[in-house]
């Protein structure tokens, strides 16, 4: 297997300023991403898991460089994307691409189908206007769509089959990087797995290195080799699979595992919960950000950011407890 | 027809659906969103309704408080069939005859309702006290200092640990959890004997949706009131329901205890949807594949002729386009709308 | 008849045309994927003719009377009776007749004529300075929209101080400075309310450019330029429209406005607004001669309002299915 790493990041941080609601001239800073260092190997599915205001998505936007990191450096092959001009960064677009959430706002209603797979092919002036039509057949079947639907638009799809139109349009330029951000979270539940399964064999077929962003344990569980926890910007664990389901080691990781319902009416019990809210991420806790509802939580929990340190082999998890 | 028997049930149910069927007429056409549902909830339990998109879950529940828009019933909604309350002090309401005069009374004090999105469902210009202090003053005539010194209480038996601050707090100044507990609280405040709750888990982050899933048991364990709780997670379905309900397209397709429907399903949606979610599997066992349904949920505006499911059933037949599948009780509590449910029992 | 599809192959049961299960794909979306297929699809689409005969009265008044108001200026030669800048000092100011149907103004010239060819001129230059000012104000507005920071910060600048002084005031120091000639009047109507389309295209480009859509194009490697017209120029074509529609009235105003202080188009050039002014001396004697040129204003105003909403009526409906 291939253990270079496709994608790396060091010290990745991403802050927006905004403006209070209250009387529009205070700001905040809203943290959404603090010291982020991973390193992602080639072929890989990583799943990113988080409660709301965890930064998972901003996290997988400032990588693509969608959004451009306040600090720290993104290298991609090799190469430091943090540093790149728009130029070049445009060309390196055409191996890192992104399937979002939303399956209606995603695609260009007044475009027709085929054009949005082949937008990308558009702009990189690749291959000749034959070739092109044929790519896009091909991409459509390749997900599960019936070629003539090249000629209609988006409006004329239920979302789960505009999933698919996107998934077609990120592989349209035969991508070596994929973030599926939260691919399915807006789809009905029957329909989930198709998009699931379709994503799994993609990646296993085009040798795709994946980052499947969720909020959906199980989700997640089913489909990553390695997951990462993140909660209020920063990284809490990050393991195996297994290691993690298995042997979560961070108080978070464990609490969230506690908290997801199983859908098994024979285990029933009271859910061990955590106390309180998750702090917003204007005004993070000093030291480690979970300390506030963290049971294990001591006085210098709140002097200290933990560092993302190994526990186990390949195993690691920001905690000064551990 | 009644796919509820009650000859057996030892109790009569708090609530009997019987063949609700609501439409909305609209300018594309008649939509039909709940189609000769029928179910029935007995006192003290808790009935899951689970379907998705286009399902008639919440019209179904909406109908039972008779609020199909237009703050009551829309001009443009017809409804028929039968919802029969009992309170337990002998009356009998039959909420689709009511007038508003009454159904005001039955809202908030017998029936009350807790919705999904906490954001929206609070007045944003009242303090929360107020709002919950509101009920009490209002039904059930309580003076002001009464009715604060109630909802202080209340708010603390729904765990917020701080109840005098958040009772002058403004629902901005709360978290989302917080919110949820507010407006749970304003919905127990006068022990109605049926709560409504139309997806409270599904807008909130998954350790919050811990603490307000341990609020409701212990709703379920304290106070005997029933609850209706609709939902499209199943696995929320698998920790709180007593009975399941499950909708498809408008139809209860299935219904039975919360084990019967999990662990023997029997008609193909459910057992479709049971195989199509991803379970935890323990470390070192092979990952099991997802299996999904496939096809797309019809529109309600457009449904198939026969058996709404039969387009995306594997293993439908011709009788399952021509004619609608007759409900069988093959047990008390137990129904299933299928023509082939006896043959495929135990396959999956 | 049992299924033929085998439980394992997942992919398969999204992928296949149809699903071999025994009945005939009457899947409105044959290969079956996703939620809830839209009902747009089935419903049948009224025709033309329906369409129209739906439109409430006013608006259906307003644009026959604007059908024909074109239709008469487009083809003022034919329709104009009399040459309308020819003057004829025997018949001044004379009443209406079978020969002039509307009278004669001050000098002479064929009221009906020369309102008809007013009419053209200064429909002529609202809709120059309507098309300019919007060319100007998108221009204007995707550029602060997209490009932000310094450049926005200019923009919203010049056109706070453009909303901030009064548009008369901008005209005649143009008009003093440059003088009263056909281009210049041409060139400052232009400028006239460019501001306006420009604040509200530059705020739909502030939320335009947050669509996943617009970003994914980015993501794909698009330069803002190509994003700007291929993405976001579609979505403003609506409100442009409407813009335009309720601009339309404001600008013939203005026009007229000037052109009834003697500093719009010149004689012997006709214009609504300077017959209207040129007629103001003799509105007991001869009322026509100020009367026909004002009511034909009032009418198109109207006329431009009424249909301006209606465009706008009509857009809302659109955007919300």
């Amino acid at each position: 297997m291939d253990t270079m790493p496709i994608m790396e990041t060091e010290n990745l941080c991403k802050s927006f300023t905004s403006r209070s609601l209250f009387y529009g001239t205070r700001k905040g800073i809203v943290k959404a991403v603090q010291d982020v260092s991973l390193s992602i190997r080639a072929r890989e599915t990583l799943g990113l898991v988080g409660e709301s205001g965890s930064g998972k998505t901003t996290l997988g936007r400032t990588i693509l460089q969608l959004e451009r990191p306040t600090s720290g450096t993104v290298k991609f092959k090799g190469r430091d994307l943090t540093a790149m001009g728009n130029a070049e960064l445009r060309a390196v677009r055409r191996e890192m691409q992104i399937v979002y959430q939303d399956p209606y706002s995603s695609l260009e209603a007044r475009m027709r189908v085929g054009d949005i797979i082949s937008e990308g092919l558009d702009i990189h002036k690749v291959g000749t206007k034959k070739e092109r039509k044929e790519r896009v057949e091909e991409l459509l079947t390749t997900v599960g769509l019936a070629p003539e639907y090249a000629s209609r638009y988006p409006h004329e799809f239920s979302g789960g089959q505009r999933q698919r139109i996107s998934i077609a349009r990120a592989l349209a330029l035969t991508p070596d990087f994929l973030i599926a951000d939260e691919p399915v979270s807006a789809l009905d539940i029957s329909v989930r797995a198709q998009i699931i399964n379709l994503l799994m064999d993609l990646s296993r077929d085009f040798g795709l290195t994946m980052v499947f962003i969720s909020h959906d344990l199980l989700v997640v569980q089913h489909i990553s080799d390695r997951v990462m926890v993140m909660y209020l910007g920063r990284v809490m664990e990050l393991a195996e699979k297994d290691a993690l389901y298995g042997n979560p080691r961070h108080p978070y990781t464990v609490a969230l595992l506690e908290a997801v319902p199983k859908p098994d009416p024979t285990e029933r019990r009271e859910f061990r919960v955590l106390q309180g809210d998750v702090p917003s991420p204007v005004n993070p806790p000093s030291g480690c950000v979970f300390r506030t509802r963290c049971p294990l939580a001591t006085a210098e929990c709140a002097a200290v950011v933990p560092e993302l340190r190994q526990v186990e082999p390949g195993h690691f998890a920001a905690c000064i407890r551990l | 027809m009644n796919g509820e028997s009650s000859a057996g049930a030892s109790t009569t149910p708090v609530l009997e659906v019987r063949n609700l069927s609501v439409k909305f007429v609209t300018d594309s056409g008649t939509v039909l969103a709940v189609n000769e549902a029928c179910f029935h909830i007995d006192r003290g339990e808790t009935v899951c309704l689970v379907g998705e998109t286009g399902a008639g879950k919440s019209v179904a529940a909406f109908s039972v408080l008779q609020l199909l828009g237009a703050g009551g019933v829309s001009r443009r909604a017809r409804q028929q069939g039968d919802i029969i309350l009992r309170p337990g002090d002998g009356r009998e309401y039959h909420i689709l005859s009511l007038p508003e005069h009454e159904l005001e009374r039955i809202r908030g004090r017998l029936i009350s309702m807790i919705y999904q999105e906490p954001m929206t469902s609070l007045n944003p210009v009242y303090t929360c006290g107020n709002q919950v202090a509101e009920v009490l003053m209002h039904h059930a005539r309580k003076s002001r200092r009464e009715a604060m010194a109630a909802t202080e209480d209340l708010l603390k038996s729904v765990g917020i640990p701080d109840p005098r601050r958040v009772l002058k707090s403004y629902p901005h100044e709360l978290s989302g959890g917080m919110k949820q507990r507010v407006m749970i609280a304003m919905a127990l405040a006068l022990h109605p004997v049926l709560l409504i709750a139309d997806e409270p888990t599904t807008a909130i982050d998954v350790t919050i949706q811990a603490q307000i899933l341990n609020l409701f048991k212990q709703i379920q364990r304290s106070s005997g009131t029933s609850i209706l709780f609709i939902t499209h997670d199943v696995s929320v379905v698998a920790q709180l329901a007593d009975r399941v309900v499950v909708m498809y397209a408008g139809r209860t397709v299935e219904t039975g205890s919360v084990r019967d429907v999990f662990c023997r399903p029997l008609h193909p949606y459910t057992k479709g949807l049971l195989k199509s979610i991803p379970k935890p599997f323990k470390v070192g066992e092979k990952p099991q594949h997802l299996i999904p349904i496939p096809g797309t949920i019809p529109n309600p505006a457009d449904l198939p002729s026969g058996c709404p499911f039969h387009p995306r059933c594997v293993w439908a037949q011709e009788r399952c386009r021509a004619c609608i599948p007759q409900v069988t009780t093959p047990d008390t509590g137990r129904a299933v709308m299928c023509w082939r449910w006896e043959e495929l029992q135990g396959v999956s | 008849m049992a299924s033929q599809q085998t439980e394992g192959e997942s992919r398969d049961q999204g992928e296949r045309a149809t699903p071999d299960n025994g009945h005939g794909a009457d899947l409105p979306f044959a290969a079956d994927q996703g939620g809830m297929a839209p009902a747009r699809a089935r419903v049948a689409k009224k025709s033309f003719a329906a369409k129209v005969a739906d439109l409430r009265p006013s608006v259906k008044l307003c644009l026959g009377v604007v059908i024909v108001l074109t239709f008469a200026t487009m083809f003022a030669e034919w329709v104009a009776p009399h040459d309308p800048y020819q003057p004829n000092l025997m018949q001044r100011n004379r009443p209406p007749s079978a020969h002039h149907l509307l009278g004669t103004d001050q000098v002479g010239r064929d009221i009906l004529s020369r309102t008809i060819y007013a009419l053209r001129t200064s429909v002529g230059i609202a809709l120059i300075g309507v098309f300019c000012g919007t060319f100007i104000g998108t221009t204007l507005g995707i550029a602060a929209g997209l490009l932000g920071g310094w450049t926005d910060r200019i923009i919203s600048g010049v056109i706070d101080f453009f909303y901030a002084v009064p548009t008369i005031l901008i005209m005649l120091v143009g008009i003093s400075v440059l003088g009263t000639k056909t281009w210049v009047l041409i060139l400052l109507i232009s400028f006239a309310r460019w501001y306006s389309t420009a604040r509200l295209v530059r705020g739909q480009v502030f939320s335009l450019r947050e669509l996943p859509s617009v970003e994914a194009a980015i993501g794909l490697g698009s330069t803002r330029r190509r994003v700007a017209v291929k993405h976001i120029l579609p979505n403003l074509t609506s409100i442009i429209v409407v813009d335009m529609t309720l601009k339309a009235p404001a600008i013939l105003l203005l026009e007229s406005t000037l052109s009834f202080l003697g500093l719009g188009v010149q004689p012997p050039l006709a214009s609504l607004g300077a017959m209207v002014g040129a007629g103001r001396d003799y509105l007991i004697s001869a009322p026509l001669v100020a009367l026909s040129p004002a009511l034909v204003i009032v009418t198109i105003f109207v006329c431009f309002q009424v249909l301006g909403d209606w465009v706008r009526d009509v857009s809302d409906v659109r955007h919300s299915d």
